[in-house]
């Protein structure tokens, strides 16, 4: 009797174990996503307001030297991925305001594959990574 | 044997949980962290750029960097007070003699970590910028005396008397050109044009056509106030010749603008032809931009100031900075740099 209630206990355990490592390995793997998409964000959107902020007028817009050095950042998780830059004009020959504010945002929604993050961690989750900076010449 | 076995996969499931929330704490706070000293790096990069050209331009260097950081939501205690100093700046902005240092550093709060007594982490960055620049002057030299200085190390004329020999037309060249108004072929069409029908005017010139007193205070300050470096005209643009004014006043402006044996200088290289419009279109006589070199003051008359070509020509003037580590205005810089600012 005794040797056939321990028939299934690997298997109890087994399941136990993996269902929690699949779980963690899952979770690791999502939030590794959604920091990869954060440090992306955090990047493009700082060479772009970096290019922004040191504009001056060579023929090329501000807003085309920032666009330029945002690049085409691929993300892994993100969806819906806008960028705008304010105060970062289109016209070659705006060489903007020394001193005013340039701001870079990306905007996208994070959404992990793990059904645990939606209720406990409000994902899907919209994120906006911010950069300002100053026009310096 | 079996009774002692019995809590055996309970104890190491525990400590196989505990190892999971510790690695897994360190996935996300690592990753938080790295995240943040991103962040910190970017901030106070722009941070630095902010107050060192503040510093060039003899404003409040410290108040730009405190405004830029504020801005990017960096912890006050982040930056203030300053602690330390030269390479060992923690926090805070420090002046030197051609740069200042600029560095951040705060504690964050953990998230996992916390729960294995971890409660912070230290986030910190910095940023070198140099404070000087090299000014762009609204000189514009022919090729041919830019190749003879630069090939045989002989000094040239540059400005005023002398400046114009050799040249193939053009009457009053005098070796200055007019950096912040373009002759193009209408205000929406930027495409450069030798008869010069438009004037496009950038500062600091507000209008085009430009009133004759607003272009002599504008290249007064061109030479002055480095206000010439925010206008780089690419290859191709045609630039109008400064006329209406004497070898020697030329000369002076330059000269009291700080142009004076030793100081080096960016100036304009130009094929070598100066072209006079059909009548029809107006007086400015114009040169193409072909380049940008780097020059050194060598000797200064009442009526010429010589100079020698110290770099080839570039056409992008970034390009520069590789040439002879001259940077037009203040940027970023090697944290550890000993030489060369």
């Amino acid at each position: 009797m005794k040797k056939d209630r321990k028939k299934g206990q690997g298997l109890v355990e087994f399941a136990l174990v993996a269902g929690l490592m699949m779980f963690m390995v899952v979770g690791m793997v999502s939030v590794g996503m959604v920091l990869l998409d954060l440090h992306m964000s955090d990047v493009s959107a700082n060479s772009a307001i970096h290019a922004a902020q040191i504009h001056v007028i060579d023929g090329n817009s501000c807003y085309t030297e920032a666009m330029t050095a945002l690049g085409n950042p691929t993300f892994v998780l993100a969806e819906n991925a806008t960028f705008t830059i304010t105060n970062c004009s289109a016209n070659p020959n705006d060489l903007g305001t020394r001193g005013s504010a340039i701001t870079a945002t990306w905007t996208f929604v994070v959404n992990p594959p793990l059904p645990f993050f939606y209720n406990a961690n409000g994902f899907p989750m919209t994120i906006h990574k911010h950069y300002t900076a100053f026009y310096s010449r | 044997m079996i009774k002692r076995q019995k809590g055996q996969s309970l104890v190491l499931y525990m400590l196989l949980l505990v190892g999971l929330i510790a690695l897994m704490g360190l996935a996300i706070d690592g990753g938080m962290l790295v995240y943040l000293i991103l962040h910190a790096r970017g901030a106070v990069s722009n941070a630095c750029v902010y107050a060192a050209n503040a510093s060039f331009q003899s404003e409040n260097a410290q108040a730009a960097f405190y405004q830029s950081l504020a801005a990017n939501n960096i912890p006050v205690e982040g930056y203030q007070p300053t602690s330390g100093s030269g390479p060992s700046l923690v926090r805070g902005i420090t002046s030197e003699a051609t740069s200042i240092r600029t560095a951040i550093r705060y504690e964050a709060p953990t998230y996992f970590l916390n729960v294995i007594g971890i409660r912070n982490m230290t986030v910190s960055a910095h940023a070198r910028c140099s404070t000087t620049g090299t000014r762009i002057t609204p000189i514009a030299v022919k090729y041919s005396s830019w190749e003879k200085s630069y090939n045989q190390g002989i000094a040239v004329d540059i400005l005023g008397q002398g400046a114009q020999s050799d040249i193939e037309s053009g009457n009053n060249y005098r070796g200055a050109v007019y950096p912040f108004m373009w002759c193009v072929n209408s205000a929406g069409d930027m495409t450069p044009n030798e008869n010069c029908p438009y004037q496009q005017t950038f500062p600091p010139l507000t209008s085009s056509p430009p009133s004759a007193q607003s272009i002599k205070n504008a290249i007064e300050t061109c030479w002055s106030g480095f206000v010439c470096n925010r206008v780089l005209a690419p290859v191709g643009t045609r630039l109008p010749s400064v006329a209406g004014t004497s070898d020697s006043q030329l000369v002076k402006s330059a000269k009291d603008a700080g142009l004076v044996v030793g100081v080096k200088f960016i100036a304009m290289i130009y094929n070598g032809t100066v072209i006079k419009p059909d009548p029809g279109y107006g007086n400015w006589e114009n040169v193409a931009v072909t380049g940008y070199a780097l020059f050194e003051v060598t000797n200064v008359t009442t009526n010429t100031i010589t100079a020698k070509a110290i770099t080839p020509i570039v056409t992008d003037i970034e390009d520069l900075f590789y040439l002879n580590k001259t940077l037009f205005y203040p940027n970023e810089i090697p944290w550890n740099a000993t030489t060369g600012w």
